[in-house]
């Protein structure tokens, strides 16, 4: 029989910043996951800043669970959060892109670790992004945790792809260590900040 | 006081990713201000990247390994490598005056270090190249 145990321990820390620990051991599978889930559930309404799952203790993920891990991440996502997930040191997940259009504008989130963890995980469907005719982007990097010069390189990458074909790049709302990392890489220009939807709609009318 | 934390990075990726997960595990309590945070996990991957291409090359059996700790109201990182001299302080700035069309790439990883550091310093002792970097954990001055 499959068994999950969960502990769950929250730990405030100074100037309001919450987290929440939950360490799984025993198996994560298709069964098992729901529970799970809501456990995770009842954490949302504690809004925690950032819920490390400690998965060293887990002797198997079944394959349905990962689905169910990333469910968990882009709920707590929703409530602001962050997650990270621990196996032996090993970051599951450490950062997630996601893509949409606006008025004929791409809008590429990037959330988490834009670093030497994260990059290689992102990078094809990033660039991807840019190689259309005349591509108009903006990425938003306003839940962009970390960013080295790997990330960076992507991002320059993406910015002369978008030149060739004739298109624009902007960089929406890094936050203030990313933006200084942006300024001293010579990116500082590419920087706008406000609503996604105004910086889009000045983009797309250029 | 805290703990310093001790880390090894050898001559793989995997090795520089394991460090940012450990850093950012003790980094999360108690939580610094978010550019110290920044910085030391900047700091760890280009560090940790630059030893693995070219430091670790004249020492297949050397490793990296890497020193944390909070105090005097900063992070500190300190790292000690066996590899050949290696000065960051003397490596040329990349021209990021040009456009990115013109841009070559390297020197990056050291320039956002250099720039963003509060004190980097670099001594060669004992055949062992020693880089400490540090960044206040000062609200005032993050």
């Amino acid at each position: 029989m499959n068994k999950l145990t969960i502990a769950t321990r929250l730990k405030p820390h100074a100037n309001g910043f919450n987290e929440a620990v939950i360490t799984l051991s025993g198996t994560l599978d298709k069964s098992t996951a729901r529970r799970f889930e809501k456990e995770l559930s009842g954490l949302l309404g504690m809004k925690p800043h950032r819920v490390i799952l400690e998965t060293a203790a887990l002797n198997h993920i079944h394959g349905d669970a990962l689905e169910a891990l990333q469910n968990v991440h882009l709920a707590q996502l929703a409530h602001g959060g962050e997650v990270v997930i621990m196996n032996r040191h090993e970051v599951v997940e450490s950062v997630r892109l996601e893509a949409r259009n606006l008025d004929g504008v791409k809008i590429v989130k990037v959330t988490g670790h834009l670093d030497i963890r994260g990059v290689s995980n992102i990078e094809a469907r990033f660039l991807e992004t840019f190689e259309i005719p005349n591509p108009k982007v903006v990425v938003d990097f306003s839940a962009t945790d970390s960013l080295s010069s790997l990330g960076i390189r992507m991002l320059v990458q993406g910015i002369k792809s978008a030149s060739a074909r004739g298109g624009r790049t902007l960089i929406l709302n890094p936050t203030t260590p990313v933006s200084s990392a942006l300024e001293t890489a010579g990116l500082g220009h590419f920087i706008a900040r406000g609503v996604d939807s105004e910086i889009a709609a000045g983009l797309g009318g250029q | 006081m805290k703990p310093p934390l001790s880390m090894r990075i050898g001559h793989s990726n995997t090795d520089v990713a394991s460090a940012l997960n450990e850093a950012t595990a003790w980094l999360a309590d108690p939580k610094p201000p978010a550019a110290a945070e920044f910085f030391i996990r900047l700091a760890i991957e280009e560090l940790g990247t630059n030893w693995i291409k070219y430091g670790a090359k004249d020492s297949p059996e050397g490793f990296m390994t890497l020193e944390l700790f909070h105090g005097n109201d900063a992070l500190t990182l300190k790292t000690t490598d066996p590899g050949c001299p290696f000065n960051p302080l003397d490596v040329p700035p990349p021209r990021t005056e040009l456009p990115p069309e013109q841009r070559e790439p390297g020197g990056l990883g050291i320039l956002l270090l250099r720039k963003m550091a509060d004190r980097m310093s670099y001594e060669r002792r004992d055949g062992l190249n020693i880089i400490t970097v540090e960044k206040s954990t000062s609200h005032t001055q993050a």
